[in-house]
C-alpha cells in the first residue's frame, strides 16, 4: 500500500488500510473536515493488531533545533525554544488525532506514534525520551485503566530503514 | 606545517596515511583506533626540533613501551619484524620528510632517515595537553619527573614546562589580547603563579587550581599558553580529548579559542569522543577556516581512516552512531515485532 507526505513516498507491505489523514479534499473518503479545529498527523496506517499514527517533517534547518550544540546560552534559550514548539507540534498533532479517531470509534486497537524527521541520531534521542514522557504513553495516569499511546518513537530516514524492513520510505525527487 | 603522517606496521597501525589540513584535524574514532597515538606521533616529531632531544628517545618517554623496549612499538603481529612513521611538513615551499623505523632483529632497533638535518633547523613550537590536568600537579613534579625514573609519560612534564616558560617579551597583539579576555571572561579571573603553584586571580582574591574546577583549569592552561606566546603563528597544538570534565557550555568557549588559534596560524590536531565538540565546530566554523575530521574504524582488524572537511559527510561517525545504538535499541523496546 502506497502513500505520499511532506515529500516522502510511503509503501506499507503488511497494512490493512493507510491514508493521509488530514485529507483537505472533500471528495476523498478520508476528508478531514475539522483541519481548521484539530491538528492532524500526516498518515494513519491500519495494521493488523495496531495502528500506526505517522509524522512526517522534513528540516530546512534541523540545527535550528538543536539547544545541545548551542554556542551561548541566548541561542541555547532559542533552540531549545524551538524544540519545545515542535514538541508541542508533535504531541497535540497526536492527541488532537486521537480525539478524533476516538469519535469516529476507531481506537479498537493499541495505537504507535511514529514520527519520521530529518534530525541526526542524537536529538532523535533527546525528542524520543521528551515525547514519550509528554505524549505520554501507557498507563500514565494513576487512575488510567486505559492508555492513549501504546508507545512512540522517533526516527530518521537512516533508522526507519534498519528498524521497519516491511515498510519502505523514499525522497519524492522534486523538479528542478 | 606539518602536511601528511604515515604509519607502518607501528603501534595499532598495520598501513595508514593521513592527510593534515593546516588549521584544525580533528580525529573521531571507537577507543582503540590510535587517536592518541597520531597525536604523539605528531607531537614527538615537532618537540625535537626545539627541545633537540634524539627522536628515539623521545619516542621512548613519549609512548613508554614497557621496559624500554622500543620493538614492541611494531605492531604485533605473528612476525613482527620491523615498522616505521614518517611525517611530512612544508619549509619554504618545499615538502620535507623524516621516517623514524624500528627493527626487531638488529643490536641498535631505531632508525632515523629522510631530512632530518634539515627538519631541526627549523623549529615548530608545539604543545600536547594530555587528557588529565596537571596544572593542579605542577608543584615538585618538573623536579621529581627530572631527578627520578618515575613512570609518566612524558607529555606530562612537558605541558608543566610549557607554562612555566617566560611570557613572551614583546607585547600582547590584539588578536591575542581578545583570546584572553575572552576567557577571563569565562574563568573570572586570571591566572598567576607563585613557587610552581597557579591561583586564578579576581577581585575576590587568589583561589589555588587544586580548588578550581577541573574544566576551569582547563581554560587556565588555554589562557598561560597563549599569553605566554607558546600558541602563535606557526606553532603545533596537540590536545586529546578536550572534552575531558569541560561542561558544554565551556565547550563552546574552548572551540571559539581553537578556531581562532587557527585564523592566528595554530595548526591544531585534536582527539574527541564528545558530540558537542564536533557540532561547536560544525556551527561556529566559517567558510574561511580550514577544518579536516578524520574518521578512524577497524575494517577486518586493520584501522583505516576516512577524511572529510564537512561534518555532515563524516563517515563513520562513531560519535553519531552511539546516539543511533541508543536509539536503536528504544525502538526495538517501543516497536517490539511491528514492520519486521
Amino acid at each position: 500500500m502506497k502513500i505520499e507526505a511532506d515529500g516522502f513516498s510511503f509503501s506499507f507491505t503488511d497494512a490493512i488500510d493507510a491514508f493521509i489523514f488530514d485529507e483537505k479534499y472533500k471528495n476523498q473518503s478520508h476528508y478531514h473536515g475539522l483541519s481548521q479545529a484539530m491538528k492532524a498527523v500526516d498518515i494513519i496506517v491500519e495494521l493488523e493488531n495496531d495502528y500506526l499514527f505517522i509524522e512526517v517533517n522534513d528540516f530546512y534547518a534541523p540545527d535550528d533545533y538543536n539547544f545541545q550544540s548551542a554556542v551561548n546560552d541566548e541561542d541555547k534559550k532559542e533552540k531549545r525554544s524551538h524544540f519545545n514548539h515542535l514538541l508541542e507540534v508533535l504531541k497535540y498533532k497526536y492527541r488532537d488525532t486521537w480525539l478524533y479517531r476516538w469519535a469516529e470509534n476507531k481506537t479498537d486497537k493499541p495505537i504507535v506514534y511514529l514520527c519520521l524527521l530529518t534530525l541526526d541520531n542524537a536529538m532523535i534521542s533527546a525528542l524520543n525520551n521528551e515525547l514519550r514522557r509528554q505524549l505520554p504513553i501507557g498507563k500514565a495516569g494513576p487512575r488510567w485503566n486505559r492508555e492513549m499511546a501504546r508507545s512512540c518513537i522517533v526516527v530518521n530516514i537512516e533508522r526507519f530503514h534498519r528498524h521497519f524492513p516491511n515498510w519502505q520510505v523514499t525522497r519524492i525527487k522534486q523538479d528542478a | 606545517m606539518l602536511e601528511k603522517i604515515k604509519f607502518e606496521k607501528f603501534t595499532a597501525f598495520d598501513s595508514l596515511e593521513i592527510p593534515l589540513s593546516t588549521g584544525i584535524n580533528i580525529f573521531i574514532g571507537a577507543n582503540g583506533t590510535g587517536k592518541t597515538h597520531i597525536l604523539k606521533a605528531i607531537y614527538v616529531t615537532c618537540d625535537i626540533t626545539t627541545s633537540q632531544k634524539s627522536l628515539a628517545e623521545k619516542i621512548n618517554r613519549v609512548f613508554l613501551p614497557s621496559g624500554e623496549q622500543m620493538v614492541r612499538l611494531i605492531k604485533k603481529s605473528k612476525t613482527p619484524l620491523s615498522g616505521y612513521f614518517e611525517v611530512t611538513r612544508r619549509i619554504a615551499n618545499k615538502s620535507i620528510t623524516i621516517r623514524f623505523s624500528l627493527k626487531n632483529h638488529l643490536k641498535k632497533p631505531t632508525t632515523l632517515s629522510g631530512a632530518y638535518k634539515q627538519w631541526l633547523e627549523h623549529s615548530l613550537e608545539s604543545v600536547y595537553i594530555p587528557v588529565k590536568d596537571m596544572m593542579a600537579n605542577a608543584p615538585g613534579f618538573r623536579s621529581l619527573y627530572n631527578l627520578r625514573h618515575i613512570h609518566f609519560e612524558e607529555v606530562y612534564a612537558d605541558i608543566i614546562d610549557r607554562v612555566f616558560l617566560d611570557t613572551l617579551r614583546a607585547p600582547t597583539d590584539r588578536k591575542r589580547k581578545k583570546l584572553l579576555t575572552i576567557l577571563q571572561h569565562a574563568m573570572a579571573g586570571k591566572i598567576i603563579s607563585k613557587n610552581e603553584e597557579f591561583f586564578l586571580k579576581n577581585k575576590q582574591g587568589e583561589l589555588e587550581f587544586t580548588l578550581l574546577a577541573e574544566g576551569i583549569r582547563k581554560l587556565g592552561l588555554l589562557w598561560i599558553l597563549i599569553q605566554n606566546g607558546t600558541l602563535n603563528n606557526g606553532a603545533i597544538l596537540c590536545w586529546d580529548e578536550p572534552e575531558t570534565n569541560l561542561n558544554p557550555k565551556l565547550m563552546s568557549i574552548v572551540v571559539e579559542i581553537l578556531l581562532e588559534l587557527q585564523r592566528l596560524g595554530v595548526q591544531i590536531f585534536l582527539s574527541t569522543h564528545d558530540y558537542v565538540i564536533l557540532k561547536e565546530f560544525d556551527l561556529q566554523a566559517k567558510n574561511t577556516d580550514i577544518l579536516l575530521f578524520h574518521s578512524l574504524y577497524r575494517n577486518h582488524d586493520e584501522i583505516e581512516v576516512s577524511s572529510t572537511k564537512h561534518y555532515l559527510n563524516i563517515s563513520p561517525n562513531v560519535i553519531d552512531e552511539s546516539f543511533g545504538s541508543l536509539v536503536d535499541r528504544e525502538i526495538d523496546k517501543s516497536m517490539g515485532n511491528i514492520g519486521k
